[in-house]
């Protein structure tokens, strides 16, 4: 990917191509914000709390407390901190097992009560504390119901207010009547501008995510706005392709029998029977055109015995050897079984018309509670996966229209392989019919 | 009377064989599949029937008559196919064609009214 890309752009860009092939590619950083946004967000944000907590609450105080000042103050931080550390490890260990609501509210609570202590001990840090209080409400957003964000805003605002008001009156300590003043310097240079960051990264992560999930929202609606389009280009293009097998197949056959037969009532003994033998050939290619065509719009077959019938039958008719390994096949609706089923013969169709000398086929169906997988692999001589054709286009369309898809696998002189996946209603009676497809197959 | 059938299909091709076999007065002059052979095939001062197909991979029937009138004025080019007059390709009325006749009408009778009355 890089390499193809660094060979097209100019050289003072590669190194922003190759930047965002790493974050795009990162699993830290995960470009993918919707899928992973709870579990590792959580823990990275958890963590990184935990730490600062671990830091400049319990760290830095004690380091001071040895070796600057025997302040008592630095040792009540010391204790509040340590209780926030185990409350945030609690926290953590509810998110590693995902119960993410309880662990939120842990972390919110938790965090009220720490920094309504911490500003009682130093009022002189409130906008560390401050700040701290509004980093669990801010991220708690997409964890819990809104009912309880809402309380946990109006909490926070009580909080803050609460923080403002024992800064403000709180004059029953001096403690750090004796201290430098550089203690507390140390406090804010440490805590400020880490909780404003890391206020501002949830933030803007969250935006993130919805502008992702929005582009997401938009590729996908795109994306089915072309596939409907493409299907109802291919059901004009399937009534025009009947229209004209019907046409120039069984009508054209009929068409001389009507002209035969005209001639034999008014011919001679001699020459009638002659006429009547062409007619009787006309009429039994009409009779097989006709049958090919009802054949390729609808096969019997799938009707009465679903795909462990109707898969060894495409198999019988097609021009090149076809292995099956069908299992576990049962019946399905019959919306999946005409996707799969007409996946299967586009894709013998491709193989025998573009495979090569001695390309055969492998049909393997794998079926269990859930899934049905159909792998249909050939060994012909493959083709560039950019010049995909409309036959394969479609059978993608159709069955990323009733809930399943498929994936391409080929380039040239690797054969191809075509795997169609589609989630299935559970279905009695599935051992039967994989007898059936069996003892059709071999 | 030189007749030639222009259609990619072998069944009225046959049939068409098999009308002219019955006929005392009327020849099979020579078959083909596409307008352009028949372009090639038929003779300058060629005087018949071609009996045409419209729709035909290549060129197509249409375009056909319309060079096969311009190249042979004493020719008499028969439009034929299954289709209804209304479903017909634009320029079949007036692309010089003598006729246009349902494949299936063909017929020993219908051949000679068609002779006679363009004389």
């Amino acid at each position: 990917m890089s390499t193809t890309a660094a060979g097209s752009v100019p050289y003072w860009r590669v190194p922003k191509v190759l930047l965002l092939a790493a974050i795009r590619s990162s699993s830290l950083l995960g470009y993918d914000l919707i899928d992973r946004f709870k579990a590792e967000r959580f823990l990275l944000v958890l963590g990184g709390h935990l730490a600062w907590y671990c830091g400049l609450g319990v760290l830095l105080p004690l380091w001071e407390y040895t070796w600057v000042v025997r302040a008592p103050w630095l040792l009540a931080i010391v204790a509040v901190c340590a209780v926030q550390c185990g409350v945030l490890a609690a926290a953590l260990r509810l998110a590693r097992h995902r119960r993410y609501q309880r662990s939120t509210t842990l972390f919110c609570i938790g965090t009220w009560a720490s920094v309504l202590l911490l500003t009682f001990i130093t009022p002189a840090l409130l906008p560390i504390w401050m700040l701290g209080a509004l980093v669990p409400v801010v991220f708690a957003e997409p964890y819990i119901r809104w009912q309880r964000g809402l309380a946990f805003a109006v909490i926070t605002a009580g909080c803050a207010l609460a923080l403002g008001a024992l800064a403000r009156f709180q004059n029953i300590s001096h403690l750090d009547g004796q201290s430098p003043r550089w203690i507390e310097t140390a406090f804010i240079v440490a805590g400020l501008p880490y909780l404003t960051l890391q206020i501002l990264v949830i933030v803007w992560n969250n935006a993130n995510a919805l502008r992702t999930s929005e582009a997401q929202l938009a590729e996908r609606a795109a994306q089915l706005a072309a596939s409907r389009t493409r299907l109802i280009t291919a059901a004009d293009e399937e009534r025009r392709r009947l229209e004209r097998d019907l046409h120039d197949g069984a009508q054209q056959n009929l068409v001389a029998l009507a002209v035969l037969i005209q001639l034999a009532r008014t011919a001679e003994h001699d020459r009638y029977q002659q006429l009547l033998i062409e007619a009787s050939g006309l009429l039994e290619t009409a009779i097989a055109e006709i049958r090919r065509l009802a054949q390729g719009i609808y096969p019997p077959a799938l009707v009465s015995g679903g795909l462990a019938q109707a898969l060894p039958a495409v198999a019988g008719r097609a021009s090149i050897p076809v292995r099956l390994n069908l299992h576990d096949l049962g019946r399905y609706p019959a919306s999946i079984e005409a996707a799969l089923y007409f996946c299967c013969s586009e894709a013998l169709q491709n193989a025998a018309k573009h495979g090569g000398v001695g390309t055969t086929v492998t049909i393997t169906a794998n079926a269990d509670d859930r899934m049905l997988t159909l792998t249909i692999s050939d060994t012909g001589r493959g083709f560039d996966p950019a010049t995909i054709g409309t036959g394969l286009t479609n059978m993608t369309d159709r069955l990323s229209a009733i809930g399943g898809h498929l994936v391409v696998n080929t380039a040239p002189g690797r054969g191809t392989r075509i795997t169609a996946a589609i989630a299935t209603p559970a279905q009695p009676g599935g051992s039967d019919c994989q007898q059936t497809a069996d003892l059709l197959a071999f | 009377m030189r007749v030639w059938v222009v259609d990619d299909q072998a069944s009225f091709r046959l049939a068409t064989a098999a009308t002219l076999a019955t006929m005392d007065d009327f020849v099979m002059a020579g078959e083909c599949q596409t307008g352009e052979s028949s372009i090639e095939l038929i003779p300058d001062g060629g005087v018949g029937i071609v009996l045409m197909d419209i729709h035909m991979p290549g060129m197509g029937g249409i375009e056909a008559t319309r060079r096969l009138c311009a190249a042979h004025p004493d020719l008499m080019v028969v439009l034929m196919s299954t289709y209804d007059v209304e479903d017909l390709p634009a320029g079949a009325a007036d692309c010089g064609a003598a006729a246009y006749l349902h494949k299936e009408h063909l017929s020993p009778a219908l051949l000679t009214r068609l002779w006679r009355t363009a004389d």
